[in-house]
């Protein structure tokens, strides 16, 4: 998994202005110079100011329905470039660096993945993808894989809950690379597929997250195999690209290897929710090239 | 010619996700709800899809393929297990308007799951004039499909005067019974003989088992 890097402390005046300038206390937050999107979102899920948010001990939705009411939502938002607006401010406009909150009050199911804030989120990213230089099948694949992941962010929460901060997903597009990233504050894989009965046997983090690679596993019973992340698959693996699902205590990378596809595996430290990143770039491009470049 | 057309064409690009599909679901259970029933072909307007996944076909497409052959099997409804429960509905599925992407997702949503459904090329509802057919169809009935079209449609005594195939009526008449479970013809009785009559003029097969 890639790593943020050359961080820094945020300052309480820039993250105060950072949040309209409102005097709630103010969380800790890391300032990323440099950093791949997969990164960013490693920090952000794994930082004692998001588990706050998710426990409710800190910060918690803004009660007017606006989708930028969290810090790290100010913080997304400015760097998506939309400084002091809501994130479907400028809807229309593409961008290379974009994040869609999953916390807004809007987002009910079953309505929050029809809703017309999300279907244009997918049909910028589907754009970045193909600006990026990808298959025009594989930006699809790569819209069908955040719409999946957001109705699993929504499926898999609490209903009560809805007003707070749920998870996000962001893209970054650039030539020859596009990275997309969704993470989310539920009870991640393990917890979610022991719901149904088909899969109560399950006793680890690996476990689960073996089972919806290998096995297209899903939380619903008697609906057979779940098709996000086959449809995930089978859209990214071969084309240059990997994907790699992280919850509990295991992260597992999944890429095109000859045409076969080879899983690796590794312990990581223990992280709430899912974590999904989606990575395509072409062959020879570094990681440090891959960057985003944060400099608010 | 089936005389009910409903036509559902999603107005968003890209069709992803169940939730999605079953608020898109919800209209055309509202039309078709009542106790007057008759046979209802469902045209899938995909003119303005870009792309479109498997969660979405499958509570969409397939679960009116699924409620389609629940009703040519006189099957009970099955209540547990689909977001929407599967009823015997008398709707015979067709897709229209799919760009390549479109039709290659349907298919290799479709032909796994050993059900077929017609790609609708030419014609203006519900007259169907050219149709891919994707999905699962055997030789013989894709045989047996062509000749139904060839004599515009008639009984199973009909085909066996018409084929040059040694089989008796009652295997006709079987095959013709197959092919209306896959909602690819459909039937209307003239006293004590079914007349079946394909849905479209003329077929292609694709992504099929033939």
């Amino acid at each position: 998994m890639a790593t943020s890097n050359h961080l820094t402390i945020l300052n309480a005046e820039a993250a105060r202005r950072m949040n309209n300038g409102r005097s709630e206390p103010l969380i800790t937050l890391g300032r990323f110079q440099n950093c791949t999107l997969p990164g960013l979102f490693e920090f952000f899920l794994s930082s004692e100011a998001v588990r706050d948010v998710e426990e409710g001990a800190g910060w918690r939705g803004d009660t007017d329905g606006h989708p930028l009411d969290c810090i790290w939502g100010n913080l997304l938002g400015i760097w998506s470039g939309d400084v002091c607006k809501p994130l479907d401010g400028g809807r229309n406009s593409q961008r290379d660096l974009e994040f869609f909150l999953l916390n807004s009050s809007e987002m009910v199911i079953p309505d929050a993945v029809s809703n017309l804030r999300l279907h244009e989120f997918e049909a910028r990213l589907v754009n970045g993808g193909k600006l990026a230089g990808m298959p025009p099948r594989l930006s699809y694949g790569l819209a069908s894989v955040v719409h999946e992941l957001v109705e699993n962010v929504f499926q898999h929460s609490d209903g009560d809950k809805q007003r707070h901060f749920r998870g996000v997903v962001g893209y970054h597009s650039m030539p020859n690379y596009f990275a997309l990233s969704v993470g989310d504050l539920g009870v991640g894989t393990l917890n979610t597929l022991r719901l149904s009965p088909d899969w109560t046997h399950l006793c680890s983090d690996r476990e689960s997250l073996d089972a919806i690679v290998t096995r297209h596993a899903s939380r619903k019973p008697s609906l057979g195999e779940g098709e996000g992340f086959k449809t995930v698959i089978k859209n990214l693996v071969d084309r240059n690209a990997f994907i790699e699902l992280r919850s509990g205590n295991t992260a597992v990378r999944i890429k095109g290897a000859d045409g076969l596809r080879a899983a690796e595996w590794r312990l990581v430290p223990a992280l709430k929710g899912l974590h999904v990143n989606v990575v395509w770039k072409e062959r020879g491009l570094s990681e440090e090239e891959c960057v985003i470049h944060l400099t608010q | 010619m089936i005389p009910l057309v409903i036509n559902l064409q999603p107005n968003r690009k890209l069709l992803f996700g169940s939730s999605a599909a079953e608020a898109d679901l919800a209209q055309l259970i509202k039309m078709i709800q009542g106790a007057s029933r008759p046979e209802t072909l469902v045209n899938f307007d995909f003119s303005e899809v870009e792309a479109v996944n498997g969660s979405y076909l499958r509570a969409t497409l397939f679960w009116a393929i699924r409620c389609g052959q629940a009703d040519a099997r006189n099957e009970l409804p099955v209540t547990g297990g689909e977001p929407v429960p599967i009823r015997p509905y008398p709707l015979f599925p067709v897709v229209s308007g799919c760009n390549p992407e479109v039709a290659t997702e349907i298919s290799e949503f479709i032909v796994p799951r050993k059900v077929a459904t017609l790609l609708v090329e030419s014609g203006t509802l519900p007259a169907i004039g050219k149709a891919r057919i994707v999905g699962h169809i055997d030789k013989s009935l894709g045989d047996t499909l062509s000749l139904l079209a060839a004599i515009r449609g008639g009984t199973a005594k009909d085909l066996a005067n018409a084929s040059s195939e040694a089989i008796t009526v009652n295997a006709w008449s079987n095959r013709l019974l197959d092919l209306y479970q896959l909602r690819i013809v459909h039937r209307e009785r003239s006293g004590k003989f079914w007349i079946y009559r394909p849905l479209a003029k003329e077929h292609d097969v694709w992504a099929s088992t033939l």
